[in-house]
């Protein structure tokens, strides 16, 4: 992590000084080989010694610089700190204490960043009180300003990225749709998530919903890492719901993989129905994504059930996986039908997510994990169900061990 | 940032009158922003205010101080916060009320603190209002 | 002509040689400085910083191996497994300890041993059990019979199943941002292979519930010197050379690796003390001889704390092993020498460091022994020996003000100004016998390559190698 300030001081400086060493080193070097040929040692004296000087100049005004530079960034981080300390007590005085606000006044630096670091914590009532001095001071439109920029520099729109994301403002959506275009990725992957956090704070349902459609469409759009779409996606919070039924519906590939996470990881049961039309996708992180959402929902669709021996089937290791915690939803009867030949899968993994399945799936489960410990024909099975009964303390180690050897 | 009903507090909350006498409240937490808000809170319902922002200050305060009230972080850069609560209840004189504040999992960190001995729990970003509500009731 | 004039031309030689090594240096220094401070931008703000890091990663299994590490393993691993990322396993290795070191994990950790067909991807020395902490998921413990630190590496990398592998040293204090910093590089960029972190010296600093909070400068001047010299590699050298797509290390003491690109080249290799330097050879090789498009890179972020030889002896010791391992490594690949086929690595790299880290030994002291000659014998000119001296000194101390410039600019540095000047004197007294106490290790070291062979935890501190410097 590295500091906010001086390194463009710096690397001039150094330029200067290896401008200076290498001009120096070049002289030594070839009046050294003119030297050498006898004549003008006074020269190469000369020379050396020059360089001597300069070289401990050099060395001198460097160490000076860092001494200075470390002087003067502590000073300048106290002050920043002890104004920000002042700007927060002031906020909180008007937002929760309800002292009058601030006469007029460009508010940024440490201001603008206390006001935003005190909304950040606040709910209703309080929070809309932040806003309306946000509003006010004409914070946001500030910060949208300079994201949307080009003149100024990319920390610059970092920071403003940041904040408007901290802030949370239900405003500056067009700035946002434009930035996702941004050349940079990293303004782009700033941008999804400060206006999915706009779009959690929007309040009336008609703007919310045209600006949830402008939202998705330029997510479909983005080459945005999965990650960045998936943290984008669950700051959307209160609009979750809007915004994934609209990308459950209309969204392919790697977005659409993210939408299916984030429905499970939100437990947004009311989708459970936009979610088994994926589940025969030709995508493999779709399919897999999508059995994980109907886990993480804890909803058994009887349209997902049908399609659960065909998945739990399938080629690929991951998704036999997921189709495997998934039947573990599913009552005892149905279950350990379809896990107990999992035991023996060809995958390691697989064979570990069917013992652990099998072992929740009540009394009956335990028996017949139990029993394919020490009596299933496939020897990786007998294992897997030993290690698993072992792991969740059902049998001892030394029980564990007698029946390793036996089997 | 999921709603978690505070609906029904807020209707019945009423803003804490001051109680005249100046009484402790320690507030160990160390994030400036809600270190101000929680101050702010208590001091408008009467309270004198303590902020410490470490655990190791927070038991240097508790040798000299009897805080009726402890508003707890906790996320705090030396320590976990339950460790901090279970030292104050084993106290000869424990605060009156422990309300521990979190902005990490739910539901985990809830149950945790109310088992290490906390009165209440609330989750960031929270109402002042209602942790001062949550303060005075019995 | 004769022996006068052969000095003579001795004499030229070390000069020019000099040139070279200083214009390389600064060469790279400024390669390293630029790169740098790129960096830096994306990286001064908390919360991008956090969001970066969550952003887009992969999950990571770390691989600890240990031999007798009785009295710090416990607290090394809990902090390990208190690392805040979002998915990752920790495999510590057991590599036949003759202390209490298994013992330990086991009570501490509730440890049992499972019953497991693990993959044999690299052949390793007998493991005698494999363990699993009931109480914590993702921590595993192999027990196996002696081997040396890379076969202890193999050892775990059998059981890792993440597409990431992280090897570090039982001892690093790590962070998990500075993870998620690394690994974030591996899931942007499919051809990345490998990421070298940044070693710091964690001798000095103040500890805190397992992290550092503030770092003060050591308190012995071999451990100071040290703080330079890692300094200069991390902030110069190797992100100099990791800019040019050229880096030939990436410190066993915390480097990250793609799983399946180790799997391809059959894991670290047993026969050297330097086998982190060697598996990066050899997936340079690899991936040229297969032609396919790969980058291995250093961040100067993903920073790692590790505690360096506090005794002159330890630090010989762990000198003496680097040397020779470089020179096993070198002679191992010695066909990639101006190999063309081998692009900047063979061309540039590897000359570079046949020349001005392995002949370095020779040509520094031959110029010792050339000065001492020349003074026996009376033709000294000491005038200009001393200017020369002074002149190389100054350059190296430069070098040094150079990397702690840029430390400066990290969030922890050395605050007080005291340690400043501590270390600015360092940088001096480098050159006033440690520096040569070194260099004859490494010239002796030569002579002992056949006769140290062996199964290699070298006998430092904690037994285990601290991170990696060259020898600038």
């Amino acid at each position: 992590m590295w500091r906010r300030f001086g390194e463009a001081a710096y690397a001039a400086v150094m330029v200067v000084v290896f401008t200076i060493q290498a001009g120096a080193l070049v002289l030594v070097a070839a009046v050294v080989l003119v030297a050498s040929r006898g004549q003008a040692s006074n020269t190469l004296r000369f020379v050396l010694a020059s360089a001597v000087s300069l070289t401990a100049l050099v060395v001198m005004l460097l160490t000076a610089y860092t001494l200075g530079y470390q002087w003067l960034s502590s000073r300048r981080e106290h002050r920043r700190t002890a104004e920000m300390n002042r700007w927060t007590e002031r906020w909180a005085d008007v937002v929760v204490g309800g002292s009058p606000p601030p006469k007029p006044q460009k508010v940024r630096g440490a201001a603008l960043e206390a006001l935003v670091a005190v909304k950040e914590q606040l709910r209703e009532p309080e929070r809309s009180r932040a806003q309306d001095l946000l509003q006010h001071f004409g914070v946001t439109a500030h910060l949208l300003g300079v994201a949307g920029s080009r003149r100024h520099s990319t920390r610059r729109r970092y920071d403003a990225l940041d904040l408007l994301f901290r802030a949370g403002s239900p405003v500056g959506f067009a700035t946002y749709a434009d930035l996702s275009h941004d050349p940079e990725r990293l303004i782009r992957e700033l941008t999804a998530r400060a206006w999915a956090r706009s779009l959690a704070s929007v309040r009336d349902p008609v703007v919310l919903d045209s600006q949830a459609r402008r939202f998705t469409r330029e997510m479909s759009d983005s080459d945005l890492p999965q990650g960045a779409i998936h943290e984008a996606l669950l700051e959307t919070a209160e609009a979750a719901p809007l915004v994934l039924a609209l990308l459950l519906e209309d969204a392919t590939g790697d977005v659409l993989a993210a939408a299916l996470d984030v429905a499970g990881r939100l437990q947004c049961v009311k989708m459970v129905d936009l979610v088994p039309a994926h589940l025969e996708s030709d995508d493999v992180d779709v399919v897999c994504s999508g059995w994980r959402a109907l886990t993480g929902m804890g909803a058994s669709p009887q349209a997902a059930v049908v399609l659960l021996p065909g998945a739990l089937e399938s080629e690929e290791e991951e998704i036999r996986s997921q189709a495997v915690r998934f039947a573990a939803l599913l009552p005892p009867s149905e279950a350990l039908e379809l896990l107990t030949p999992r035991l023996g899968d060809k995958s390691w993994w697989v064979r570990r997510s069917a013992a652990w399945a099998l072992l929740n799936s009540g009394a009956k489960g335990r028996r017949l994990l139990d029993d394919a410990s020490g009596h299933h024909p496939d020897p990786f099975a007998r294992r897997i169900a030993l290690q698993v009964l072992l792991e969740s303390g059902e049998i001892s180690a030394g029980e564990a061990m007698n029946r390793a050897v036996v089997s | 940032m999921e709603s978690n009903g505070t609906d029904s507090v807020e209707q019945g909350a009423v803003w804490s009158e001051p109680t005249g006498s100046a009484t402790d409240a320690l507030v160990v937490e160390d994030d400036t922003a809600v270190a101000a808000i929680v101050r702010t809170a208590l001091e408008q319902a009467g309270y004198q205010v303590l902020v410490t922002t470490d655990l190791a200050g927070c038991r240097r305060a508790l040798k000299e101080l009897r805080p009726e009230i402890v508003v707890c972080d906790l996320d705090l850069p030396d320590g976990n916060g339950l460790d901090l609560v279970r030292e104050m209840r084993a106290l000869p004189a424990p605060p009156r009320r422990i309300v521990v504040l979190s902005g990490g999992a739910r539901d985990t960190a809830a149950v945790a603190a109310l088992e290490a001995g906390a009165h209440d729990f609330l989750a960031k970003p929270f109402s002042p209002r209602e942790l001062v509500a949550r303060l005075e009731l019995r | 002509m004769g022996w006068r004039s052969a000095l003579d031309y001795f004499e030229y030689f070390i000069l020019v040689y000099f040139a070279l090594i200083a214009l390389f240096s600064a060469a790279l220094g400024l390669l390293g400085l630029r790169s740098i401070l790129l960096y830096a931008r994306e990286s001064s703000s908390t919360s991008v910083y956090g969001f970066l890091a969550r952003a887009s990663y992969k999950p990571v299994s770390i691989l600890v191996p240990a031999h007798n590490e009785e009295k710090g393993i416990e607290a090394s691993v809990r902090s390990l497994l208190d690392l805040a990322y979002p998915q990752f396993e920790v495999i510590v290795t057991a590599d036949g300890p003759t202390d209490r070191t298994v013992e330990v994990l086991i009570e501490a950790f509730h440890l049992v041993e499972v019953p497991r067909e693990a993959r044999v991807v690299v052949e390793t020395a007998e493991v005698k059990r494999i363990l699993r902490s009931t109480r914590h998921p993702n921590l595993w413990l192999v027990d196996k019979e002696n081997g040396g630190k890379a076969d202890a590496i193999n050892a775990a990398f059998n059981l890792a199943r993440h597409p990431v592998v992280c090897s570090i040293d039982a001892d690093s204090i790590l962070d998990g941002a500075a993870l998620a910093r690394a690994t974030r590089l591996f899931a942007e960029d499919e051809t990345v292979v490998a990421v070298g972190g940044t070693i710091r010296a964690l001798n000095g600093a103040v500890l805190e519930a397992g992290k550092v909070r503030s770092i003060r400068a050591p308190k012995t001047w071999v451990e100071r010197i040290q703080v330079l010299e890692y300094a200069r590699a991390f902030f110069t050298a190797r992100a100099a050379w990791s800019r040019v797509g050229a880096l030939t290390i990436i410190s066993g003491a915390f480097g990250i690796f793609r799983r399946s690109a180790i799997e391809e080249v059959g894991g670290w290799w047993t026969g050297t003390v330097a086998d982190d330097m060697e598996v990066v050879f050899r997936l340079h090789r690899f991936m040229r001889d297969e032609r396919r498009p790969y980058r291995i890179v250093a961040t100067p972020d993903p920073i790692c704390w590790t505690e360096v030889p506090s005794s002159l002896r330890a630090l010989r010791r762990q000198r003496n092993g680097w040397h020779r391992g470089l020179l096993e490594v070198l002679w191992r690949h010695r066909c990639m020498l101006f190999n063309p086929r081998y692009g900047r690595v063979g061309m540039v790299a590897v000359p570079y460091l046949w020349f001005f880290e392995a002949g370095a030994a020779f040509v520094e002291g031959g110029g010792y022994l050339y000065v001492a000659v020349a003074a026996i014998f009376g033709f000294l000119n000491v005038e200009f020996a001393l200017m020369f001296f002074a002149l190389a000194v100054l350059y190296g101390i430069l070098l040094s003000q150079l990397a702690m410039g840029i430390e400066t600019m990290l969030l922890s540095r050395y605050e007080r100004a005291s340690d400043r000047l501590v270390l600015f004197v360092a940088a001096f007294a480098e050159f006033a016998g440690i520096r040569q106490v070194l260099l004859w290790e490494r010239c002796v070291a030569i002579f002992q390559l056949r006769k140290r062979q062996g199964k290699f935890w070298t006998e430092t501190r904690t037994g285990i190698e601290a991170g990696r410097g060259p020898e600038i």
